[in-house]
């Protein structure tokens, strides 16, 4: 196991490699030249080719693509992801405070999908065709199918502005992630409780469940012990997949409950060109990734100890 | 119960020192907590106005560092850091006399070195003051010269006429902060004014605290001494749907750039007050590409001018909270003139005249007017308000114009613009002073970072907007800009469309709130929040 784990992070560094040569090069096919859009910002003045022409020279942008990549690289080796044209500050820390408030979302809104898509599923299967399955089918289906930014505002509506139950503005206060986690949760919630509800029924009608009956074992430990740990490997390989997509959604969820986080952060620096910035936060995502693929695959061969890594 | 208890013992305890009582309990009563909100892409990169060329940056600095001269809401500049100054004969050399005994928020005093060390600091490259810069005239900054503790003197190679406008937006801060922060100084601002910058949480808020020794006097406010709010919290919210909303639900107690569709939500309710921010500047506008056909000639950019209205546009988008734009810039700009108000009146069947008289005829096939087998189709590129575009869309049909409609992010707006690759492009610059009209229509500023991007080139118009930039004699600018005006809508270069006016949206409890010279800034000094 051990040697799996290694060999998977090792692993890590071309997939990073690749990822940030990929996006360098996009951001630099990209029509548009950060200089320009930092004094585009102004509003008003004109600024005299010789001061841009200057203000790249100070950014580095006047070097070739090539070497502003090698020293990108170079300077990121040495952990320092460089400073953000637009923002003034260091990348390592702008997305690191970013990224805290993403993980934190992304984290609360696994447990709610996990919360709410595991039980429907499971009272979807053990109900399987009954009034009581295709309600629940039916709440998965919302989820499924409800654009996340329409959910965010409904609730934004029903629960913040209506009943003033919960800020509207999330913000970094920690009575503000409950309605964002709720959003993006409740739309993963919906995958995986139809992905359960087949998976364990298909398990249900295994010979080892009939087997675990006939020994007279009760109902619950039939079900929670051997069905639904046989039933939830495609699930956890369908969480790690949906905890990448959280980060994504993220983008529409941080932006509508005017939360800080990865999301709206990537989205700044591609309007801005800020080269330094989305690199930085690109690597921590497809780092982000790698891993907790790396932790699904782990977690396979705990739920089922018939899987070995060589 | 508790704060009249407070109350009691604070005015027992003044009346011990011999304090009026009275004042004591107004600065107990005046007080509070505001929390504003804005849209979240109003949230500065920097928080050094020194840097970032954004209004709200430069308002919010507002509120950390005096600046050395006041803009007042009458649209005079009076004496703030600085007690005068005066200017030498030939408009070159500007003398400031300072205050004494102010100290900065870090304890060190403001001398004149501090202001040589802020205004060297923006002149220098490295520092990347693309727009401070130019208002303080960057291209004929020669020197800033200490002539002892409370005189500085700045000296050009020509005069610049806009020093005074940079000089009322232009924090002063701390020489010894900005030395010992570096580059994050940005995020630990120190200057001279009322409140403090305590925290800024990227994407979520920034925080200000009232300095309780700040010494404030009038004009810059109506009460001496501190600021009466306690705190000033300004939110960054997402979504403009949401930002509509917030206020209802008590979360903020005031709400700047208030959506227009959300007017409704709040407009002759009693518990909430609403004050329209208008804009000076060039409002809405699509800037003509006058080099290439077919809007090469004037007679077709005049056709187009006649073909819509301005005012049934504002009315029938947004029920007429925008404002009617129907020249170069907005009635709310110093050296407006009125004349352009009546220089293109809503005139289709003129429209049509011109464009016969263009050798444009329509296809009645396609009801297109074509002229050599061409069909007249422009295209124009906008970055929002695409309701705009497609209003004029329908209009321009009725005169036989197609009219093709693309929305681009800011990157591709500015390199089409560069390029010359547009029929009719977006362009919106605001200031408070008019010498935009110099950066957008003087042709030399057609080159990557300027804003002359209809191409158009006129030996009278340009002499006109170089003059505007040759004399600091504010008479005589104004001449030229009325000219300018004058010229600009002649050769027809540009389609004036609206502008969104600022509406701040606050709870009746919100009290002192007074608009600057521009709708973009507001005073806090004299605000509270009434209990």
């Amino acid at each position: 196991m051990l040697r799996f784990i290694a060999q998977r992070l090792s692993a890590l560094a071309p997939v990073v490699l690749l990822v940030s040569a990929v996006v360098f090069g996009i951001m630099h096919v990209l029509p548009g030249d950060p200089v320009q859009l930092m004094l585009a910002g102004a509003e008003a003045g004109s600024v005299t080719p010789e001061r841009m022409t200057e203000l790249r020279r100070v950014l580095g942008l006047d070097r070739p693509v090539y070497v502003q990549y090698a020293r990108f690289l170079r300077n990121a080796l040495r952990g320092d992801l460089g400073r953000s044209i637009r923002f003034e500050s260091q990348v390592s820390t702008i997305v690191g405070e970013a990224a805290g408030y993403t993980i934190q979302l992304g984290v609360a809104g696994m447990v709610v999908a996990l919360a709410v898509g595991l039980p429907l599923g499971i009272l979807a299967a053990l109900a399987e065709n009954s009034w009581l399955d295709t309600a629940c089918m039916f709440v998965s289906l919302l989820g499924v199918s409800m654009p996340l930014f329409w959910l965010g505002h409904l609730l934004i509506m029903g629960v913040a502005i209506r009943l003033q139950w919960l800020p509207a503005i999330s913000g970094d206060q920690p009575i503000g992630i409950v309605l964002p986690a709720v959003t993006l949760g409740f739309v993963s919630a919906g995958l995986i409780s139809r992905l359960t509800r087949a998976s364990l029924i298909e398990v249900l009608r295994d010979d080892f469940v009939r087997t675990a009956r006939a020994k007279g074992q009760d109902e619950r430990v039939v079900i929670l012990r051997h069905a639904l740990k046989n039933a939830l490997i495609p699930v956890l390989t369908v969480v790690g997949l949906q905890f990448g997509g959280l980060l994504s959604g993220a983008v529409v969820t941080e932006t509508v409950f005017s939360r800080p986080g990865l999301g709206t952060l990537i989205v700044k620096g591609i309007l801005w060109h800020d080269y330094p910035l989305i690199q930085g936060a690109v690597l921590l995502m497809a780092v982000s990734y790698v891993l907790v693929n790396l932790l699904v695959d782990v977690a396979y061969a705990w739920l089922d100890p018939r899987i070995h890594y060589a | 119960m508790r704060g009249v208890i407070g109350l009691l013992l604070t005015a027992i305890l003044v009346g011990l020192v011999g304090l009026p009582a009275e004042l004591v309990a107004q600065s107990v009563a005046r007080s509070g907590n505001l929390i504003i909100a804005t849209r979240a892409s109003a949230e500065p990169a920097s928080m050094d106005a020194h840097v970032d060329p954004y209004a709200i940056t430069w308002l919010m600095n507002s509120w950390v560092a005096d600046p050395l001269v006041l803009l007042t809401a009458d649209g005079e500049y009076k004496p703030m850091l600085a007690t005068g100054w005066s200017i030498s004969p030939n408009g070159n050399i500007w003398t400031l006399r300072l205050r004494r005994g102010v100290t900065f928020q870090d304890g060190t005093p403001l001398t004149a070195g501090a202001v040589k060390f802020n205004i060297d600091r923006v002149m220098n490259p490295e520092t990347r003051s693309a727009l401070m810069a130019n208002y303080l005239g960057v291209r004929n900054f020669q020197k800033t010269e200490v002539v002892n503790e409370s005189t500085v003197k700045i000296h050009y190679s020509a005069p610049v006429p806009t020093v005074l406008w940079g000089l009322s937006i232009l924090p002063i801060w701390s020489p010894a902060a900005v030395q010992k922060f570096g580059r994050d100084f940005h995020q630990n601002l120190a200057g001279t004014g009322a409140f403090r910058m305590t925290e800024w949480r990227k994407g979520s808020h920034i925080r200000f605290q009232r300095v309780p020794t700040y010494t404030g006097a009038p004009p810059a406010q109506e009460h001496t001494g501190p600021a009466y709010l306690n705190s000033i919290t300004v939110r960054f919210v997402g979504e403009e749907g949401v930002l509509g909303e917030v206020l209802r639900s008590g979360e903020v107690n005031m709400v700047m750039e208030l959506p227009a569709q959300a007017l409704t939500l709040y407009r002759n309710n009693p518990n909430f007050q609403i004050v329209p921010g208008y804009q000076p500047g060039a409002g809405m506008q699509f800037v003509m590409n006058a080099e290439r056909p077919p809007l090469d000639d004037v007679r077709v950019r005049r056709a187009l001018r006649h073909a819509y209205d301005q005012d049934r546009m504002n009315q029938t988008l947004y029920d007429g909270n925008y404002v009617a734009v129907k020249g170069p810039l907005t009635k709310y700009t110093r050296c407006y003139w009125k004349g352009a108000e009546e220089a293109y009146r809503y005139d289709p069947e003129r429209s049509k005249v011109l464009l016969d008289e263009a050798g444009w005829r329509v296809n009645p096939r396609t009801s297109i007017r074509e002229k050599d087998g061409r069909p007249l189709s422009l295209g124009l590129v906008t970055l929002h308000h695409k309701e705009i575009a497609e209003y004029l869309a329908t209009q321009f049909r009725a005169i036989g114009v197609d009219l093709r409609i693309e929305v681009v992010p800011g990157p591709v707006q500015l390199q089409r613009a560069q390029a010359g690759q547009f029929d009719l492009m977006y362009q919106r610059l605001r200031s408070f002073e008019p010498d935009d009209l110099f950066s957008m229509w003087y042709s030399q500023n057609n080159h990557p970072g300027g804003w002359a991007w209809s191409r158009f080139q006129n030996g009278t118009l340009d002499q006109t907007l170089l003059r505007t930039q040759q004399t600091a004699d504010p008479k005589e600018r104004c001449r030229l800009f009325t000219e300018a005006q004058r010229l600009i809508t002649e050769f027809a270069l540009q389609l004036p469309t609206l502008d969104n006016p600022i509406y701040y949206a606050m709870h009746r409890s919100v009290k002192g709130f007074k608009l600057g010279a521009f709708g973009a800034w507001f005073f806090v000094k004299d605000m509270y929040i009434e209990r």
